[in-house]
């Protein structure tokens, strides 16, 4: 089967042929030959040629070419696809068609080489288009069928499989109408024409999956012109219903709780109009809704305040402020002033950090005015009260006590009285100067509160040694101290009072020999902690709250000298700092302890 | 040792026991001194002024309650020192008042001296009394 190039086909052919030919020696691999196409297609001219071998264009290694063109010899092969490397380098994809000729005794392999690079190219341009798509119908979250121009189905992804609960093989062959819930196929189909005019439609439905439940669906369609098919994107909005209504209810939720909120709210635009005002904003200013909406905010402040409402405005525009609160007095449509505390705030921005609205609250503040002012007044009042009483009470008094002196001193002095009237004559006296001490402890229990102390630093055992000798115990009782810190920061008048007060009760309510009084002082996180315990008779549970009750005592007030204001003035003033008093047994066993907590300065 | 026309004393209270106790407490500090009692402002002005015949002769110290029916103490003290004839008269407060605001308004009337009665036993009184006593004593009087 050798073919003879010569004399069957004469060299002119060979050369003057517009296909690429080369002539090589298939043992050495020598360029025997290279037509004018060959020249012009690989960039060498015909004396290069004769120079090279085949591995000088085809890149595959040596022994391969060898094999390759031994097949090409004995015919075992005669069409190759291969890459070729052009002069300048470039690699081109090529079918070469091989065969054996003689040419002057010599055996040869005569090969035609057509360039296929741009079909390849397109081919695998087309594969891996083709991959894409199977990648992405596979992976996408949608489900996507095929459908035919019947309205029956070709193709489904697992995506819908998933969703419907059909099979594949269920699917193909089924009538779009066997899925939709509301649709037959016949109706589908009539609108199909529709659909390849456009080339995309997007519309909802609800589709019914295999065990008969229904689910929302968005689908987007498309026509494929070219097969007359249509491919349908089908994707599960179950959710984002369900989402959408769930907004919407807590929107309705929200507007209703604006709508019936106690207090005004309103969404001011940024250059302050009212832009939206709930029903209690219009109550609060006597404007309606469509009044108000034609006005700026502070259109309706005080005029005495206007100018500063808009400044406040400006500084919130200007992200100078956050918030404004701020009390201010409006003026409502009836000509009246409202007291109002203001919260302008929050503005709003959008993606473009544009101030879009602000959100102002407006609480009616009258109320709590009036009860400022009623409370301011009887504050007054019992100022008044107390001057009163330390006057008018207290002078009556000191005359009644006046007067009980001279009597004795006209009769000629207590010697020559008789032993009753003397006697009687001391019970009057320690009524009115119980009574004096009562009237002095209304006054100190109504000032508490009223006077401010600074915080100082004290030497706290020092504070406690100060007392006890002011307090001049009787002898044979006791003092301990337990304090491991060297100052503590507080307000020395009212901690005095309450340690002096504690100190003294434990005293007074103890006259068994023996008695003894521990006090302990503590630091804690956030409070000095002053424990006072007695040894003496104990406090019943029941009576620890009364005991702090002003003019309350547990024992006859004549047998221990004390009128029941004390603890009242020790519970007010710790409660006037912000600390607390308990009353607890003594775990050292018999008697009382006081623990009091009061926070530090 | 100079010869002093003994002070008179001029009290202005309402009180009857009040007046009694400072009676006493003359009688016990053996005081000779005219005491001359108004129950209020008013009277006391009157009987200063003249007004139901001479003016009070000098010199003399006026003891001042604070609290008096009609005109109390502090308003007294803003019309006498208004009254160019009476401003410069010697006045010490003696009131059961211990009220701060009382004891500033006085002084900025130009009292000479604040005295508190909250003592419930006549010591207290006395020892003012015999302060008074040797007050007018040393001083030079207007």
């Amino acid at each position: 089967m050798e073919r003879q190039l010569n004399p069957g086909e004469p060299l002119e052919t060979f050369e003057q042929s517009i296909m690429v030919r080369l002539l090589v020696d298939p043992v050495s691999g020598q360029i025997v030959g290279a037509n004018k196409a060959a020249c012009h297609y690989y960039g060498y001219t015909p004396e290069q040629f004769r120079a090279m071998t085949i591995s000088q264009i085809n890149p595959l290694d040596d022994a391969t070419i060898a094999v390759e063109m031994a097949r090409a010899s004995t015919l075992e092969r005669n069409c190759f696809r291969f890459k070729h490397r052009l002069a300048g380098g470039e690699i081109r994809d090529v079918d070469v068609y091989s065969g054996p000729v003689t040419l002057g005794g010599r055996s040869l392999l005569e090969s035609t080489v057509v360039d296929v690079t741009d079909a390849v190219r397109t081919r695998r341009d087309l594969d891996e288009a083709a991959e894409q798509l199977r990648v992405l119908i596979n992976t996408t979250t949608d489900g996507v069928l095929t459908m035919d121009s019947t309205g029956h189905l070709t193709a489904v992804n697992d995506r819908y499989v998933e969703m419907s609960g059909y099979s594949a093989a269920e699917i193909v062959g089924m009538g779009i109408g066997d899925l939709d819930a509301n649709e037959t196929t016949e109706a589908v189909v009539g609108r199909l024409n529709r659909y390849r005019e456009s080339d995309y439609q997007r519309f909802e439905r609800v589709h019914r999956a295999r065990d008969g439940h229904l689910f929302d669906v968005e689908i987007s369609l498309s026509h494929v012109h070219a097969r007359d098919e249509f491919i349908v994107f089908v994707r599960d909005i179950t959710d984002r219903h369900r989402a959408e209504q769930a907004l919407r209810e807590s929107l309705e939720l929200f507007q209703n709780a604006i709508d019936n909120a106690p207090n005004g709210m309103a969404l001011v635009s940024p250059d302050g109009r009212w832009l939206q005002v709930n029903p209690a904003l219009c109550s609060l200013t006597g404007y309606s809704e469509a009044e108000l909406l034609g006005l700026k905010l502070w259109d309706i402040v005080h005029p005495g305040e206007a100018a500063t409402a808009e400044q406040d405005f400006h500084d919130l525009l200007a992200g100078k402020v956050a918030t404004v609160r701020t009390e201010r007095r409006y003026v409502r449509k009836d000509g009246l002033d409202v007291p109002v505390m203001a919260s302008d705030s929050l503005l709003v921005r959008g993606n473009a950090q544009q101030p879009l609205y602000f959100v102002v609250q407006l609480q009616d503040v009258s109320e709590q005015k009036r009860i400022e002012a009623g409370l301011r007044r009887s504050n007054e009042e019992l100022e008044q009260f107390a001057y009163v009483v330390s006057h008018d009470l207290r002078a009556p008094l000191r005359a009644i006590r006046n007067l009980v002196g001279w009597i004795v001193e006209d009769l000629g002095g207590y010697e020559s009285l008789p032993p009753a009237i003397v006697s009687n004559i001391g019970l009057l006296r320690d009524r009115t100067d119980r009574l004096d001490a009562l009237i002095e402890g209304i006054l100190r229990y109504s000032r508490i509160g009223r006077e401010v102390h600074e915080a100082v630093e004290l030497d706290p055992v020092r504070l406690i040694e100060d007392i006890w000798s002011l307090l001049s115990p009787p002898d044979g009782v006791d003092l301990t101290i337990d304090c491991q810190i060297d100052r503590i920061c507080v307000a020395e008048v009212p901690v005095s009072l309450v340690l002096r007060n504690l100190i003294d009760n434990a005293v007074k309510h103890n006259a068994a020999p023996g008695a003894r009084v521990d006090v302990a002082i503590a630091e804690e996180t956030h409070d000095y902690r002053f424990d006072v315990a007695d040894n003496g008779p104990g406090i019943p549970p029941e009576h620890r709250e009364r005991i702090f009750r002003i003019f309350e005592t547990l024992q006859p007030k004549d047998a221990i000298g004390t009128v029941g204001v004390g603890l009242a003035l020790v519970r007010k003033t710790i409660a006037q700092a912000g600390g607390t008093i308990e009353v607890l047994d003594n775990p050292a066993g018999k008697g009382t302890l006081f623990r009091v907590r009061w926070p530090k300065s | 040792v100079r010869a002093t026309k003994p002070v008179t004393f001029l009290l202005v209270e309402d009180d009857e026991v009040d007046i009694q106790a400072v009676r006493r407490a003359f009688a016990r500090l053996r005081l000779a001194n005219d005491l001359i009692v108004a129950h209020d402002g008013v009277a006391a002005l009157e009987l200063l002024r003249g007004s139901a015949g001479e003016p009070l002769p000098r010199p003399y110290i006026v003891l001042l309650d604070l609290n008096m029916p009609r005109m109390g103490g502090l308003e007294f003290l803003e019309t006498l020192r208004a009254d160019a004839g009476l401003t410069d008269a010697v006045v010490f407060v003696m009131t059961t008042s211990a009220e701060e605001r009382d004891r500033v308004a006085a002084y900025r009337s130009h009292v000479a001296g604040y005295i508190v009665k909250g003592d419930l036993s006549s010591d207290g009184l006395l020892a003012a009394i015999d302060m008074l006593d040797r007050y007018w004593r040393v001083v030079e009087l207007p």
